[in-house]
């Protein structure tokens, strides 16, 4: 005998015991029609008017039938439907609204596809087939013609509901996909329909990831599914909405908005980087024992303390440079070592907070507490959480970054700048998502206007690149030059036209500092070998001498 | 501008000269220091013990997996990050190493994740064995803590020589001069640190010099002239034009020795 394969239905509802039971009804009606055993699983979200009570007596009609309620603390319908995937166990596994707004035989038309596409969801904006592409005008064009469809005619004309939604709810739903599409990249016509359809390995890929408890989860969900490339298709349902208006509100319209800006920080950040449900749980648990903020709060506490003695001597040329407008910091800095763009933020810097230096080495904190920060996600995106905790608390209490933190010049920022460009560069060769080398780009544009030890690090992130490539190795970088690489090398170049107009300049000051800083050629001359082998030996033959000490001390 | 390519070349100091300036720049963090104040207390080595011991032993881990990609890139790095250091031939190439700093705290991060997983490994699921890594270990980040801080806002920043590296006398000189009343004129001599005082002055204070001074006149207030210490010379020279003022001088509370002469006069 072949096994029929299972379909869970999760339905989440909180205060719709009228609906829900009907809803529950449908669905047992419409199970022995299907080529699939059904379960069905209620999570509800701590309801007052007997909506448990109503889904246990239906607990008899159905032999697969859990309710659960969803624990304490945890609110939403994210958390409900998260919760009830979990506890799933079907080869498909779908979610729908406890309101019967789209009625249980709906999913005869998403079944036909489960097949087909990893997800397929329900939609109430289109009247056909809407295969989601990368084709992100066009979507654009959609959701942008849906909105002035509203503010005309009162609701989208895409809209297929038999009964439809007010306005002002329209709008908030159009715009709502209008942002989606403008600010996630997303080509849906219908993300919030709650109306769909898992593969088991979909599922099991995305609930873990998902992270917000409320009604946001449905945009977040298919951000997830479009970074692991699961296939998915929007399918016309029949959807029946309240006609009167609804009482969202403004702050749910900015609650909203400011999850579309959390879930692209979350992906830029790679929360969404793949883990297991059992790691999720294992790191719910560990979340306090290696988190950042003890190394940060550490820093910072380190670094505030006996902030504002003393003042070195580039630290009052740094204070003195301070005081001139920016188009003369640029000319000065031209004549002295360093590039300019630390003086400029410094300039930038004491508009908000003054020009004392205290205040000046507040930025200089400020950039060391983020680089503790940075060296803690750029261990735990390399190798794991525990060496990113120590590798933070070492930095924190590291003398000499608590002085760099707590001193008015440049190496603090350039610090910064470059693990910065180094965290956006890993993302990319791991991620391939371009807005992360755009991010570089701009971090190590700025890293080497800060200080020429940035170039370096361009050096060690070329290393990176060629290590990460499809093919790893300079041959395989050249021979199989993908999209990715090209892009690399453009970044490189642009970095480099970015450059130009300094070019000159360092130059110049590389002509000045050379007989200062560097070795010069005649220590290679045939005399001076034996001498720099005893030197060697010795550890004292090529430290400088104390009679250029003070000279030096004033570029360094 | 004309830049001639030789240039380029003075940069390369030759292979032996390379090879010992890389030598001498990884003693930084485990063996000394240049004998200079600035960042770190004078011969001593930046890392403390147990972090040192921590950066070797996760270089030594990173060498083992060298195949992987990723302790290739940690290898990589710290040792691009030295290059200035490296390629430098005065006492500052501590300050050029500081861009290797954030490596060699991974490597000591990865040490301590590698033993706590060794551990775990020898003794898994006991609960006792994890109760004493986790007391080993903190007990060592609080010395190693307790070092550092001790180091850095005692050891190093109450040392004499690190407030003079710090311009006790021109911080202090500055001090004075905010500090007296609005109505009396204040002067300095100029050198060539005295953007300190320009940086740090509060008050309206004017910049005297061998060539500023013969046009030099004073007010009907009261007049108070600061000199460091080494352009006391410069005393004689405004003793002679203004005579029968008061000499004057502030010493450090930390070196005892004298920070600035004070030359008063109507």
């Amino acid at each position: 005998m072949v096994r029929k394969e299972l379909l869970s239905v999760v339905i989440p509802g909180k205060n719709q015991a009228v609906e829900l039971g009907k809803t529950i009804d449908d669905i047992i009606k419409h199970v022995p029609k299907l080529p699939y055993n059904v379960e069905i699983i209620y999570v509800d979200g701590h309801s007052s008017d007997g909506s448990v009570k109503i889904a246990n007596s239906k607990k008899n009609k159905i032999s697969r039938f859990e309710v659960f309620v969803d624990p304490p603390g945890k609110g939403g319908k994210g958390s409900a439907v998260k919760s009830g995937i979990y506890k799933s166990k079907g080869d498909f596994k779908m979610f729908m609204d406890a309101d019967n707004s789209t009625n249980f035989n709906q999913v005869d038309k998403l079944l036909k596809y489960v097949r087909e596409y990893d997800i397929v969801i329900g939609s109430r904006y289109t009247d056909n087939l809407n295969v989601p592409t990368k084709k992100w005008f066009p979507s654009f064009f959609r959701a942008s013609k849906d909105v002035i469809d509203v503010l005309i005619y009162g609701h989208a004309r895409s809209y297929t509901a038999g009964l439809k939604q007010g306005r002002v709810r329209q709008f908030i739903s159009r715009g709502g996909n209008l942002a989606f599409t403008v600010l996630l990249g997303q080509c849906f016509t219908d993300s919030r329909c709650g109306f769909k359809i898992f593969s088991k390995k979909a599922a099991d890929t995305i609930f873990p990831l998902v992270t917000l408890p409320g009604f946001g989860f449905d945009t977040e969900v298919l951000v997830i599914a479009k970074k692991y490339g699961f296939s998915i298709v929007e399918v016309p349902v029949d959807w029946n909405d309240e006609e009167k208006d609804s009482n969202i509100t403004v702050k749910d319209v900015f609650k909203s908005f400011f999850e579309i800006i959390e879930i692209q920080w979350k992906l830029f950040r790679g929360y969404y980087n793949k883990k297991s449900l059992k790691d999720e749980v294992i790191s719910r648990k560990k979340v306090y024992l290696n988190s950042w903020i003890y190394p940060v709060l550490i820093g910072l506490f380190l670094r505030l303390y006996k902030i504002g003695s003393g003042v070195s001597h580039d630290e009052g040329y740094t204070l003195w440079l301070s005081h001139f407008n920016l188009e003369d910091i640029i000319l000065r800095t031209a004549r002295d070592v360093h590039p300019p763009f630390y003086y400029m933020v410094v300039k930038l810097w004491t508009f908000l907070f003054g020009g004392s230096i205290l205040a000046i080495r507040g930025l200089s904190l400020v950039v060391s507490i983020g680089t503790i920060y940075l060296v803690y996600i750029l261990v735990q995106k390399i190798f794991n959480k525990r060496a990113a905790f120590w590798s933070s608390l070492f930095a924190a209490f590291s003398p000499l970054m608590i002085h760099s933190g707590q001193e008015a010049r440049m190496y603090g920022l350039v610090a910064f700048l470059v693990t910065l460009g180094t965290y956006f560069l890993f993302c990319y060769v791991k991620d391939k998502n371009d807005n992360f080398l755009l991010a570089y780009l701009i971090a190590m544009i700025l890293a080497v206007y800060t200080q020429y030890y940035a170039f370096l690090a361009i050096i060690v992130h070329w290393f990176i690149v060629l290590a990460y490539s499809s093919k790893p190795g300079i041959k395989g970088f050249i021979g199989k030059l993908s999209i990715y690489n090209f892009k690399w090398i453009i970044v490189n170049l642009i970095i480099i036209i970015f450059y130009g107009p300094w070019f000159s300049v360092v130059l110049r000051q590389f002509q000045h500092i050379k007989s200062d800083y560097w070795i010069l050629p005649e220590w290679m001359t045939i005399e001076t070998i034996p001498k720099s082998v005893l030197g060697f030996a010795t550890f004292n033959s090529f430290v400088g001498n104390e009679s250029n000490i003070n000279f030096i001390y004033g570029f360094s | 501008m004309i830049w001639h390519p030789e240039i380029a070349f003075s940069f390369w100091p030759g292979p032996i000269n390379l090879a010992k300036n890389v030598f001498k720049s990884l003693l930084l963090f485990n063996i000394e220091t240049p004998a200079i104040w600035h960042t770190n207390l004078k011969d001593e080595p930046l890392l403390d013990p147990f972090v040192g011991i921590s950066f070797l032993s996760g270089f030594i881990i990173a060498l083992k997996y060298f195949h992987s990609t990723k302790y290739q890139f940690l290898i990589l790095g710290f040792f691009a990050s030295l290059m200035p250091a490296a390629f430098s031939h005065n006492y500052l190439y501590v300050f050029k190493a500081v861009g290797a700093i954030p490596f060699v705290f991974i490597f000591s991060g990865l040490a301590i994740d590698w033993t706590l997983a060794s551990w775990a490994k020898i003794f898994p699921f006991n609960k006792l064995a994890k109760a004493l890594a986790a007391i080993v270990f903190a007990g060592l980040m609080t010395t190693t803590a307790i070092f550092n801080i001790e180091k850095y806002f005692w050891a190093w920043r109450g040392s004499p020589e690190v407030y003079q590296v710090f311009n006790e006398d021109l911080v202090a000189a500055t001090q004075f001069l905010n500090g007296l009343p609005n109505e009396s004129s204040k002067y300095y001599w100029q050198n060539d640190r005295s953007n300190i005082i320009k940086a740090l002055e509060t008050k309206e204070m004017k910049e005297v010099s061998l060539n500023s001074l013969p046009e030099l006149k004073l007010s009907s207030n009261k007049n108070t002239f600061v000199f460091s210490e080494a352009d006391k010379p410069y005393l004689a020279k405004i003793q002679e034009k203004f005579p029968g003022g008061d000499v004057g001088w502030y010493v450090s509370p930390y070196s005892k020795r004298v920070l600035f002469n004070i030359y008063t006069g109507s």
